[in-house]
C-alpha cells in the first residue's frame, strides 16, 4: 500500500467520524434551540389565554387555524404546576403522528379549575434532520475530494526527493560506482535520509573495494605457494633416479596440489560472482553456444562412450557471457563426470528452458542440498562439491531458476534451468 | 634464446630459472622491478617472464618502460591474479601472453617457445628435430618419407613435447595444455593416452624412432636420444 493511500485512509476515516459526531451534536443543539424557541412561543400563547381569561372571565374560543391546539379540561383539583412535555400527536390532516411540544398547566375561570394544554407541532425537526444529513454528506464528499486531490498533488511534490533518491539507489551498482546525484531538498527528514544514503553507499563502495582487494590478495597469497610447490614438483620429476615408489608419491602429491588449486579457484570464482564482478550482460544465442560446447565436450563424452542426444531450439538469454560459459561448462562436465561408461546424456534447449539429463548413480541426490557448497554425495577426491553451487550462484545472478529432479524409472538426473 | 625472469618469490624464481636453463634457455633472474630495468637496458632479451605483483612497483611499469624504449622483446606475464582486467591491461601494454599461477613449468617453456617463434620468424619457420620437420604456422609435420597427417590435438601435443624436449611432462600438464580452460572438465587421463598412442603410431609409421616414452605413472618424455632405461 502506498504511503499516500494509507495516509488518506486514516485521514478520511477520521474526517468521516468527526463529521458524523459533529452532525449528531449539531442536530441535538439545534433541536434543543428550536424546542426552547417553541416553549417560549407556547408561553406567549399561555399569556394570551390568561390575558383573555382575566379580561373576559371566560375561556377563549378555540381557534384551530393556528398551529397551536389548545384544550381545556375541567378538573376538580387545582395544581400550580406548569410542565413542558414532548408528545406524539396525531395530525388528522396529514394522517400521521407528529412530534409536538405540549405546555400543560392549571388555571381557574369563574371558580372552575381547568387543565389547559397547549400543543404545538415541532415542525422543523424532521426537515432539519434531512437538511443536516444532506449538508454533512455534501461537506464530507467535497472535503474528502479536496483533501485527496491536495494530498495527491502535494504529496507527490513533497515526496519527490524521496523517490528521486530511491531511483538513484536503484541504478547503483557497487562494482561500478558512479557519482550518485541525490536531489536537493530543504526537508529535514529527507536530508537526513539522503545524508545517510550518501554515507552508506560510500561505505559499501569502500567495503566492496576492500573485499575485492582482499579476494585478490588472498588469491595471490595462496596461488604463490601453490606455484612454488608445483614448480618444485615439476623439477623433482625430472630426476632420472626416481624409484617407482617415489614416482607414485609424486603422482599423489600432484593430484592433491591440483585439488587444492582447483578448490582455491572455485572459491575465488564464487567470491567474484558474489562481488558482482561479472555484471556486464549481453544477449546470448544459447543454441549457438551449446552447439559449440557440445562439439568441445564431444571428445570427453566419447572417452566414456557416453551417448549424446541433442535437441536444440532457438533460445536467447540476457546474461554475462563469461558466467554462461562457466555454468554450461559445469553442467556439461557434471553430465560426463558423474555418468557411467556407456551411459547417456540428453541436452534439450527450448525457449525459456534448458534441460541436461544424464544417467548416473541409481539414487536421487539430496534435492535440498544439491546446490549448496561442499555438498558431496560420495567421497570423490576429484569433486570439490562447488560446481553446482557455482551454477546456483550464476543462476541467481542471471535470473534463472535451477531445478534438480531424479527420474527413478530411468535412473536419470535431470537439471532444468528456467528463465 | 635469452630470457629475463622477473619474479619476487625467490623459490619460484629459482625453479623457473632451473627448468628453463635445463631447457637450453639462457636465463637471467631478478626479484625486483628496479633491477629488472637495469638488466633489460643493458642486455637484449628475446623474452621477459614477468610477474605483476611486487612489494615495490609492479610489472605494468616494466611493460610501459619497454614500450617507451621500443624494446622488441616478447613478454610473458605470470600472475597470481586470474582477473580479466589485469589480462587486458597486460596485453594492451604489449605483453604477448598471460599465464596464471600456479602453472606447469613445461607449459611456461611451451609458451616461451611460441612467443619466440612468433617474434623471431613471424611463425613462418621450420623446426627441425631429429627426423621431424615441423611447420608451426601451417601446422604440418613431415619426415623424409612424407607428411604425417596429425589431428589438431596431436599436432599441439607434439609441439608441446618438442618445447620440452628431454623433460618429463605430467599427464595433468598435457591435459591443461591441450584443453586449456576445459581441462577442469575432465579427470580422465585416458583421453590423453589415446592421443599419445595415436601420435606415437603415426610417427613410427613414418620411420621415426619412438620419441615418446612413458615415465612411470607420472607422464611422458619426448626425447630424440635413446631414453635412459627405467631402473
Amino acid at each position: 500500500m502506498r504511503l499516500v493511500v494509507k495516509y488518506n485512509l486514516y485521514s478520511v476515516s477520521v474526517m468521516i467520524l468527526v463529521f458524523i459526531i459533529s452532525s449528531v451534536g449539531a442536530y441535538f443543539l439545534i433541536k434543543s434551540a428550536l424546542t426552547k424557541e417553541l416553549d417560549i412561543s407556547l408561553l406567549r400563547v399561555k399569556d394570551r389565554i390568561q390575558t383573555y381569561i382575566d379580561r373576559n372571565h371566560a375561556l377563549p374560543v378555540l381557534n384551530s387555524f393556528d398551529d397551536e391546539t389548545v384544550s381545556f379540561q375541567p378538573i376538580n383539583k387545582k395544581n400550580a404546576e406548569i410542565s413542558f412535555t414532548t408528545v406524539q400527536k396525531y395530525i388528522k390532516e396529514q394522517h400521521k403522528f407528529h412530534i409536538s411540544r405540549r405546555l400543560s398547566y392549571h388555571t381557574s375561570v369563574n371558580n372552575q379549575n381547568y387543565f389547559i394544554t397547549i400543543t404545538s407541532p415541532l415542525e422543523g425537526t424532521r426537515h432539519m434532520l434531512i437538511a443536516l444529513f444532506n449538508i454533512t454528506l455534501a461537506t464530507i464528499f467535497i472535503l474528502i475530494s479536496c483533501v485527496l486531490l491536495i494530498n495527491r498533488i502535494i504529496m507527490g511534490k513533497l515526496w519527490h526527493p524521496f523517490y528521486a533518491s530511491i531511483n538513484q539507489l536503484h541504478g547503483f551498482n557497487i562494482s561500478k560506482p558512479h557519482q550518485l546525484n541525490f536531489p536537493q531538498t530543504n526537508i529535514k527528514e529527507f536530508n537526513f535520509l539522503i545524508e545517510n544514503l550518501k554515507i552508506n553507499t560510500a561505505k559499501s563502495v569502500e567495503s566492496y573495494q576492500i573485499l575485492k582487494e582482499f579476494t585478490e590478495n588472498a588469491s595471490h597469497e595462496i596461488q604463490t605457494p601453490l606455484a612454488i610447490t608445483q614448480s618444485k614438483l615439476d623439477l623433482l620429476i625430472q630426476d632420472d633416479g626416481l624409484s617407482s615408489e617415489q614416482s607414485e608419491h609424486l603422482v599423489i602429491a600432484y593430484q592433491a596440489l591440483k585439488r587444492l588449486s582447483k578448490l582455491n579457484q572455485s572459491l575465488l570464482l564464487i567470491a567474484k560472482i558474489d562481488n558482482l564482478q561479472f555484471h556486464k550482460k549481453s544477449p546470448i544465442d544459447l543454441k549457438n553456444k551449446l552447439e559449440y560446447k557440445i562439439k568441445e565436450f564431444g571428445e570427453l563424452w566419447a572417452s566414456k562412450s557416453i551417448e549424446i542426444k541433442v535437441d536444440l531450439s532457438d533460445a536467447y538469454i540476457d546474461a554475462s557471457p563469461e558466467l554462461m560459459d562457466i555454468m554450461l561448462n559445469n553442467l556439461l562436465s557434471n553430465s560426463c563426470k558423474h555418468n557411467f561408461i556407456c551411459g547417456s546424456t540428453n541436452i534439450e534447449l527450448k525457449h525459456g528452458n534448458l534441460k541436461v539429463i544424464n544417467t548416473g548413480q541409481k539414487q536421487s541426490l539430496n534435492t535440498q542440498k544439491v546446490f549448496t557448497r561442499f555438498y558431496k554425495e560420495s567421497h570423490d577426491p576429484a569433486n570439490n562439491g562447488l560446481g553446482l553451487s557455482i551454477v546456483k550462484k550464476i543462476c541467481d545472478q542471471s535470473g534463472i531458476t535451477p531445478v534438480y529432479n531424479f527420474s527413478a524409472d530411468k535412473d536419470e538426473h535431470i537439471f532444468t534451468l528456467i528463465w | 634464446m635469452r630470457i629475463l625472469i622477473v619474479e619476487d618469490e625467490p623459490e619460484l624464481l629459482k625453479s623457473i630459472k632451473s627448468y628453463l636453463t635445463q631447457n637450453n634457455f639462457l636465463c637471467d633472474a631478478v626479484d625486483n622491478v628496479r633491477e629488472a630495468r637495469d638488466y633489460f637496458l643493458d642486455t637484449a632479451y628475446d623474452c621477459i617472464v614477468l610477474d605483476i605483483t611486487f612489494p615495490v612497483g609492479n610489472g605494468f611499469e616494466i611493460l610501459r618502460k619497454l614500450k617507451e624504449l621500443k624494446k622488441s622483446c616478447g613478454v610473458l606475464i605470470i600472475s597470481a591474479k586470474d582477473s580479466l582486467e589485469d589480462k587486458l591491461i597486460g596485453l594492451e601494454l604489449g605483453a604477448d601472453d598471460y599465464l596464471t599461477k600456479p602453472f606447469h613449468l613445461p607449459e611456461l617453456a611451451a609458451r616461451l617457445h611460441a612467443i619466440y617463434r612468433r617474434r623471431a620468424f613471424g611463425g613462418d619457420d621450420l623446426l627441425i628435430i631429429d627426423k621431424l620437420v615441423v611447420n608451426v604456422q601451417d601446422k604440418y609435420v613431415k619426415t623424409e618419407s612424407g607428411a604425417i597427417d596429425l589431428t589438431r590435438k596431436e599436432f599441439d601435443l607434439l609441439l608441446y613435447f618438442i618445447s620440452n624436449k628431454n623433460k618429463v611432462v605430467t599427464k595433468q600438464s598435457i591435459i591443461d595444455h591441450l584443453w586449456g580452460d576445459k581441462a577442469d572438465m575432465t579427470d580422465n587421463y585416458d583421453l590423453i593416452y589415446v592421443h599419445i598412442k595415436n601420435l606415437r603410431k603415426k610417427l613410427l609409421e613414418r620411420g621415426c624412432p619412438d620419441y615418446i616414452s612413458a615415465v612411470y605413472g607420472m607422464g611422458y618424455r619426448f626425447s630424440t636420444v635413446t631414453p635412459i632405461p627405467a631402473i
